[in-house]
């Protein structure tokens, strides 16, 4: 579909609607299951911050970590 | 016995962490009996919505110690930068212990990169903790960059090897005496742990060792204790080792004596 592009969310392909806001990639994203748990996100290897969520407009291309906290040593 | 790390006072010497524990109930149980006031924890890819992540961090959000998020599995200063202020956003501080591994198979820092990371995340800000080998030099250079705690390892992550290199470590505690020393990674038993703590380090982080026991609950206690006594017995001031046989009991009036003529 011309309109959508296709990203990385944790190394899995993803597609979304082209001038996708990262917040409502995220929304999507998480459609199905309820968020259990924190999370953070890095963009291309470049944290963003929360407060950026809805500003940042994702590319096609762009590989999204969502990463969560998980036991450590 | 208090420990102050960046500021923060800590009634135990004895930092743990979460990982490889038989359940997340023996997690919470181990963490709590080894008196700690500090748990390391990590970040990983993961469905925000999975089950499994949800219940560990609810256990350790309810155990209401102070959180040191790890920077595990990164390899560079890149790396461990992002993922140093993912951290931040999550578990709201500044604390970061810092791991970047130059070598897969020992888990041995890269050296060059834990500096350049080390100072680049000093001054963004955040109060650094880097695990790093028993260098003196490197130890002096993480140092020199702002680390006020510095964190050489015993021996090898997961090993259990103890102390592999006792003058190594010494000579940093001789030669650093200003920087807080905790020793991280490479305790294997409750010994290595006094040991590291007669030597006059500041403090000992430990997982493995508790964590991989038959009854990690117990285990934890144990390794409270010796850390205790060999931080007790640092302060209380140790006697010089001597070659020759000395009597503890007095000389003097010694009975059936008899000075030879």
């Amino acid at each position: 579909m011309p309109n959508n592009i296709t990203i990385m969310i944790n190394g899995k392909q993803f597609c979304c609607a082209k001038n996708s806001t990262l917040a409502e990639v995220l929304r999507q994203y998480s459609i199905q299951n309820r968020v259990k748990t924190s999370f953070a996100l890095a963009v291309n290897q470049c944290f963003v911050g929360k407060d950026h969520y809805q500003s940042y407009q994702v590319k096609q291309g762009d590989n999204i970590d969502i990463l969560t906290p998980i036991v450590g040593g | 016995m208090a420990l102050t790390i960046y500021g923060q006072q800590l009634s135990s010497r004895l930092l743990i962490g979460s990982a490889l524990y038989p359940s997340p109930d023996v997690m919470s149980k181990a963490i709590l009996a080894s008196g700690s006031d500090v748990v390391t924890l990590s970040l990983k890819r993961q469905n925000p919505s999975a089950q499994a992540g949800a219940e560990f961090w609810q256990q350790i959000q309810r155990l209401g110690l102070t959180l040191l998020p790890n920077t595990a599995g990164c390899k560079n200063a890149e790396e461990a930068y992002t993922l140093a202020q993912m951290s931040r956003e999550i578990f709201q501080t500044d604390w970061i212990k810092l791991e970047v591994i130059g070598d897969d198979y020992n888990l041995q820092p890269d050296a060059i990169e834990l500096l350049k990371s080390a100072e680049q995340l000093v001054n963004a800000g955040f109060k650094v903790l880097p695990y790093c080998t028993d260098d003196l030099v490197l130890c002096q250079r993480l140092y020199d960059v702002g680390c006020e705690v510095i964190m050489p390892w015993a021996s090898p992550i997961g090993t259990g090897k103890g102390l592999m290199n006792p003058y190594n470590l010494e000579t940093i505690r001789l030669r650093l005496p200003e920087a807080t020393l905790i020793i991280d990674a490479g305790i294997g038993k409750p010994s290595d742990a006094c040991l590291a703590m007669e030597m006059g380090f500041d403090g000992v982080l430990l997982n493995s060792a508790v964590a991989l026991a038959d009854n990690p609950i117990v285990m934890a206690k144990a390794f409270a204790q010796a850390v205790n006594a060999g931080a007790e017995a640092y302060m209380a001031g140790i006697m010089p080792e001597r070659q020759t046989a000395q009597p503890s009991t007095p000389t003097l009036d010694t009975p059936f004596w008899h000075q030879t003529e």
